[in-house]
């Protein structure tokens, strides 16, 4: 039985559609897309002005967060840049020295000490600062160095002590000029 | 705006609109197959084909805001793809202008035997054809479209497209009958 030939196709019509690229197509289609919409996009004012938009505002916030979280430059390294653990050494004896001082200045102010004493002991301590100074730099020079980071604990470890023993010194001073004054009474 | 035709993939049509580089590989995953067979229709080289098929795509990425859904996705795309695939063939100095009208050519319908292998055969005829006549057998009898589509998109009148169908209808019938492929009113 013959047949009208646009019959024939529009019954076949998937016949014509069953060819494939050569092999790859994909791969230089995406190579065409990346090209077209990647690295060459085109020109466009308002994505330029978003683009230079989100740009200030990420340099504004780096700012702020180094600001924020970058340690002074004057500010030298101390144990508690070398490891956490040691940062723990050293705020126990930075809040005890603290603590200390802070007795010490009470008893001052109780007229513990002489004014000669005390520009003696205010040597002590500026000495104890120029100490300290200078291990920073080693630490700075030699982060990971033991022997640096043993002579800081040291030097935490004989502040402290140097100042309880004035402390107690002071606080024997006291006890004594109270005990003669009631003796006196 | 809303979108008139209702596409399967509007949500992949969607990201594509946002430039998103995945959806746009995966719409082309989607209507490559049918993409590259018009194309290859149309021009006949499948190197060629492949590359128009691709850049159709690229350009319907660039355009798709212009997508306003009047039609399916899939007819859309196959107009830039026919379009770009006639742009290659005019710039392979392929006329499609207006032929001497004067001879009328009859609709004379093509009947023939279906046998083993016709579809084959029929393919291989029309790829014979010349082809300003190869394209408007295909446009018409394969991808469905009318008379006035297809005027249009020739740029011809639409006198001049029913014409040009009639006589390479005939031709094609010649390519048939000479090699005796089928039995052919």
């Amino acid at each position: 039985m013959k047949s009208n030939l646009e019959h024939i196709i529009n019954e076949n019509r998937e016949f014509f559609n069953n060819a494939e690229p050569k092999e790859g197509h994909f791969e230089r289609f995406g190579a065409k897309l990346d090209n077209e919409f990647g690295r060459k996009k085109k020109f466009n004012i308002r994505i330029v002005w978003q683009a230079a938009a989100a740009i200030a505002f990420t340099f504004l916030a780096i700012n702020q967060a180094l600001l924020l979280f970058t340690p002074k430059e004057q500010e030298k390294p101390t144990l508690a840049s070398v490891s956490p653990e040691y940062g723990e050494i050293e705020t126990y004896y930075v809040s005890a020295i603290n603590t200390s001082l802070t007795n010490w200045d009470e008893l001052q102010k109780e007229g513990a000490l002489s004014a000669e004493e005390r520009s003696l002991l205010e040597e002590e301590l500026k000495e104890f600062d120029t100490t300290f100074k200078n291990l920073q730099e080693e630490l700075s020079a030699n982060p990971n160095d033991e022997r640096v980071i043993n002579a800081m604990i040291e030097f935490y470890q004989s502040k402290l002590n140097v100042i309880t023993i004035i402390i107690e010194n002071m606080k024997e001073v006291k006890r004594i000029k109270k005990q003669s004054h009631e003796t006196e009474i | 705006m809303e979108t008139l035709y209702k596409n399967i993939y509007q949500d992949i049509i969607n990201l594509c609109k946002k430039g998103d580089r995945q959806a746009q590989f995966q719409l082309y995953r989607l209507y490559y197959k049918p993409m590259y067979n018009v194309c290859l229709r149309m021009v006949g080289d499948e190197t060629e084909a492949e590359d128009i098929m691709q850049e159709a795509f690229l350009s319907a990425f660039r355009n798709i805001e212009s997508y306003e859904g009047k039609v399916s996705f899939g007819a859309w795309l196959k107009k830039i793809v026919i379009n770009r695939s006639l742009d290659y063939l005019k710039k392979k100095k392929i006329k499609f202008e207006e032929m001497n009208e004067k001879m009328v050519v009859a609709d004379e319908p093509v009947f023939m035997e279906m046998e083993e292998n016709s579809m084959e055969k029929i393919q291989k005829a029309i790829g014979e054809l010349p082809e300003k006549y190869r394209v408007i057998i295909n446009l018409f009898l394969i991808d469905e479209y009318s008379h006035e589509e297809v005027a249009e998109l020739l740029g011809i009148s639409n006198v001049a497209s029913r014409t040009q169908f009639f006589r390479a209808r005939q031709k094609l019938k010649e390519i048939l009958k000479q090699k005796e492929i089928f039995s052919i009113n």
